[in-house]
């Protein structure tokens, strides 16, 4: 299974948005984005498969 | 079947239908609506030989042909249906058999429907991500996705769902599978698969063949484009809030990189259906093609996968553009499409051997994501593309950071903590210290966000949100509310004799004491009530008491204040012994060794502090070493804290100027990546006896530069400087030279060590 890393992603993008809003207008999926990098560590260096089967992972 | 020549390509993926059957009807489903019936005569389960001989077949090309890693997708059927035992032997047995060989990714896709806690701990036990099928909201998903008797499955579907986003379960969840219908809006489709947070997500085209086309209702020649473009357009506007593999690919695939998708773009695809009965076969939706499409008649007990990948059809899959029809061979979006979807291109006569039957919609979509998304990188600021700033970037690899970059960086972390803390109250709901916060910082938000920037709130959240900690949003409103002066009543949390609110004092209660507390503040004095007792503290007069005390700030010259931390329990995530409560004399030695120390980077090493000034808030003092070594650390999540033994001025200057260059980096390092975490790469380094992994050699060579760079300052006035120059310089050099040859830094991690390097370069001259 050959992985190859294609896009760099940054936190930098949710961040812009949750700083804008107020604590309780923070976005559920902006937030679940920050859980995935800062306490699951979560790579942001995309790396796609190569044609992986169609599944969600 | 006839065969290519040569030895055919690696196969690295694996599609194994443990379980033949599904306990869902969906009239969509490529494998039991379709024209292919195959599956009629096959087992329901695959049986312990064949499992057996199908690990052993993937080890044994595995070790053949040298593959590092290979991936099983956990098929069927739907796989949930082997049950819980049966599930564990399996796993267990794909992981004895291919793991000696060969790294393995276990993936499960399935409807979700039977998943419940004690399959989730088994395929966590094992290591297995989990994709799940939801074609959107109610009446989307259960358009198709309904059981024999008639009954949705969403309702099923989504309470599995929670179970995945739970702490114990979140490292299975993968992502989410929508198969498109043109009766569904898009974008209802978009937020209902948004609404379950999911890592990732992919849109499968319906199956369909130039010999039976897809349905296309209406006057849009193009409906698929047209419903994608809309997810596309509203995915951008939200900031890419989940990945879409559709849409990374393209835009992967627009840069001259991957698809990673079988479904776009002319990657070689390396993968292999193992039946439950042992037959190899070609995916699944080849059998939208013809009756006995996806057949090769070779099965793993009988014959090695190489026997599979010499055979044309898997071969052919893997030759790329010049596999494709002469029409996709010319198409000016070739690189991008790749023809679409093997099976898509079926044609009684001339078989896979022409375009997409999507072509037209494939062709369109591809043309308008690449215009939207270049207007939205033009359009955008470079953080809504998410970029960190290069300036950012270049200061802190240059080892130091002015006020305004770690100002910025500051800001993140704030950023970071306040998200981490809205899914704190997601996960575990919402309570009246919830709102108190929300309304405090409706009137007056810069006293939420001082105490938000208290560096302990992160560690908490992190452990809140792992399954462990205890509430400390009590003590957050309340700290809120008295730093904004409105007065308050809130149940708090005592925690080992003690309730701390952040940048406003600690309330210590007999030793030990634990459990909840009613706290209030009527604009002068604080309140605590608890077990009867009432501890009152008079907020106006600034003391200390035996129950209470107030924060400790200390105010150095330049306009530096920073916070002595002996209260707060979540400080308990440094690897030392923590001191208790400091005595007067105790308090006004670290006063006093704060303010030399400070006065000593000031004049030595100033480079290093606009960033000490502007976000080291808080030092906590640890117990002293018995021995008489100094200690110190800094912890990941604890941004603008250093914790250390109080030590003479001028080793604990050098110590807080380490421990922060440990902070700066960690938290560009929250930002974006410098080195592939999915590296197993370990290097030797000078300063440990252990191979040590990228990050570990990145953070060390990091903070061992600046010692280096203070010793060098302090040559000729410091008998010890000369030696432990040398010392730190070369663990650096070394260090930096062993990073670059690892292989394991990103670009953007490889021009940071080029950075550093030419800092540690400069001292030479
Ligand atoms: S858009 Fe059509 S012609 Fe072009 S590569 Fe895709 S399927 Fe082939």
């Amino acid at each position: 299974m050959k992985t190859v890393p294609a896009i760099m992603e940054s936190l930098a993008e949710p961040l812009a948005t949750i700083k804008a809003a107020p604590l309780k207008g923070i976005r559920a999926e902006q937030a679940a984005r920050v859980v995935r990098r800062i306490v699951d560590n979560e790579s942001l260096l995309r790396r796609l498969d190569v044609a992986a089967f169609n599944s969600a992972p | 079947m006839f065969r290519a020549s040569g030895a055919g390509p690696p196969i690295g993926q694996y599609i194994l239908k443990v379980h033949g059957r599904c306990d869902l009807a969906c009239d969509h489903c490529y494998v039991y609506q379709s024209v292919d019936q195959s599956w009629r005569d096959k087992p329901r389960s695959m049986s312990s030989p064949v499992l057996r001989a199908a690990a052993r077949r993937v080890a044994e090309h595995a070790a053949a042909r040298g593959l590092s890693r290979v991936r099983v997708v956990l098929h069927g059927g739907e796989p949930l249906l082997v049950g819980v035992e049966r599930m564990r032997e399996l796993l267990a047995c794909l992981r004895s058999t291919i793991e000696p060989v060969a790294g393995l990714d276990l993936i499960m896709q399935t409807n979700a429907v039977r998943l419940d806690a004690p399959m989730c701990e088994v395929l966590k036990e094992h290591g297995v991500r989990v994709g799940v099928s939801l074609d959107g909201d109610r009446e989307a998903n259960d358009r198709h996705r309904r059981f024999a008797n008639g009954d949705g499955s969403f309702d099923r579907v989504r309470a599995a769902l929670a179970l995945l986003r739970t702490p114990a379960y979140r490292e299975l969840y993968a992502g989410l599978l929508c198969t498109i219908d043109l009766a569904n809006d898009p974008e209802l489709v978009y937020e209902a698969l948004l609404a379950e947070l999911p890592p990732r997500v992919d849109f499968l085209l319906p199956h369909a063949t130039w010999q039976h086309p897809p349905p296309r209702p209406g006057d849009d020649p193009t409906p698929y484009a047209t419903w994608l473009s809309a997810i596309h357009r509203r995915w951008l506007a939200d900031r890419r809030p989940m990945r879409i593999r559709l849409f990374e690919a393209l835009e992967s695939t627009a840069r001259g990189g991957p698809s990673g998708s079988e479904q776009l773009g002319a990657d070689s695809v390396d993968l292999v259906v193992i039946e439950t009965d042992g037959h190899y076969e070609q995916v699944d939706t080849i059998k939208t093609a013809y009756p006995g499409a996806p057949r090769t008649g070779l099965t793993v007990l009988t014959h090695p996968v190489d026997d599979v990948a010499v055979l044309a059809p898997v071969a052919a899959r893997q030759t790329g553009i010049d596999g494709l029809s002469p029409t996709c061979r010319t198409c000016p979006v070739v690189t991008q499409c790749g023809g679409g979807l093997y099976a898509h291109r079926y044609r009684p006569g001339t078989g896979f051997d022409n375009p997409s039957v999507y072509c037209a919609d494939l062709r369109v979509l591809i043309d308008r994501t690449n215009e939207e998304n270049r207007m939205h990188a033009e359009n955008g600021k470079p953080e809504d593309t998410g970029a960190v700033p290069t300036a950012v970037i270049h200061q802190i690899a240059s080892g130091f950071g002015d006020a305004e970059t770690i100002g910025w960086l500051a800001e993140q972390e704030l950023a970071i903590t306040r998200a981490l803390l809205f899914a704190v109250v997601d996960q575990h709901g919402a309570n009246a210290a919830w709102e108190i916060l929300g309304n405090v910082e409706a009137m007056a938000p810069d006293a939420v966000r001082e105490v938000l920037a208290h560096p302990y709130v992160r560690p908490w959240a992190v452990e809140r949100l792992r399954g462990g900690g205890v509430s400390y949003l009590g003590a957050l409103a309340a700290a809120s509310a008295v730093r904004a002066g409105i007065p308050v009543e809130v149940e708090v949390e005592a925690v080992d004799g003690v309730v701390h609110l952040p940048e406003v004092g600690t309330v210590h209660l007999p030793i030990g004491a634990t459990g909840p507390a009613r706290l209030r503040f009527d604009g002068a004095a604080l309140r605590l009530t608890r077990s009867g007792e009432e501890i009152v503290a008079d907020l106006s007069r600034h003391a200390p008491t035996e129950s209470w005390q107030p924060v400790r700030r200390v105010a150095l010259a330049d306009g530096w204040t920073v916070r002595i931390e002996d209260g707060d329990p979540a400080r308990a995530c440094h690897r030392w012994p923590l001191t208790g409560r400091l005595r007067d004399d105790e308090e006004r030695d670290w006063r006093s060794a704060l303010a030399e120390a400070w006065q000593l980077i000031r004049a030595e090493v100033p480079g290093y502090a606009p960033a000490l000034r502007t976000a080291l808030r808080t030092v906590v003092p640890l117990r002293a070493d018995e021995s008489g070594a100094q200690r110190a650390s800094t912890a990941r999540h604890a941004f603008g804290s250093v914790a250390a033994a109080l030590a003479e001025p001028a080793d604990l200057a050098v110590l807080l100027v380490h421990e922060f260059q440990h902070g700066k980096l960690g938290a560009l390092l929250d930002l974006c990546d410098l080195f592939d975490l999915n590296s197993d790469a370990r290097m030797m380094v000078g300063w440990r006896p252990d191979p040590r992994p990228v990050e570990g050699v990145l953070q060390g060579v990091y903070a061992h530069a600046a010692v280096a760079d203070l010793h060098r300052v302090r040559l000729g006035r410091d008998e010890h400087a000369e030696q432990v120059y040398a010392k730190y310089h070369r663990w650096t050099v070394d260090a930096i030279d062993g990073l670059r040859a690892t292989g394991g830094l990103t670009p953007l991690g490889e021009d940071f060590v080029d950075r550093l390097a030419a800092t540690v370069q400069a001292w030479d001259s």
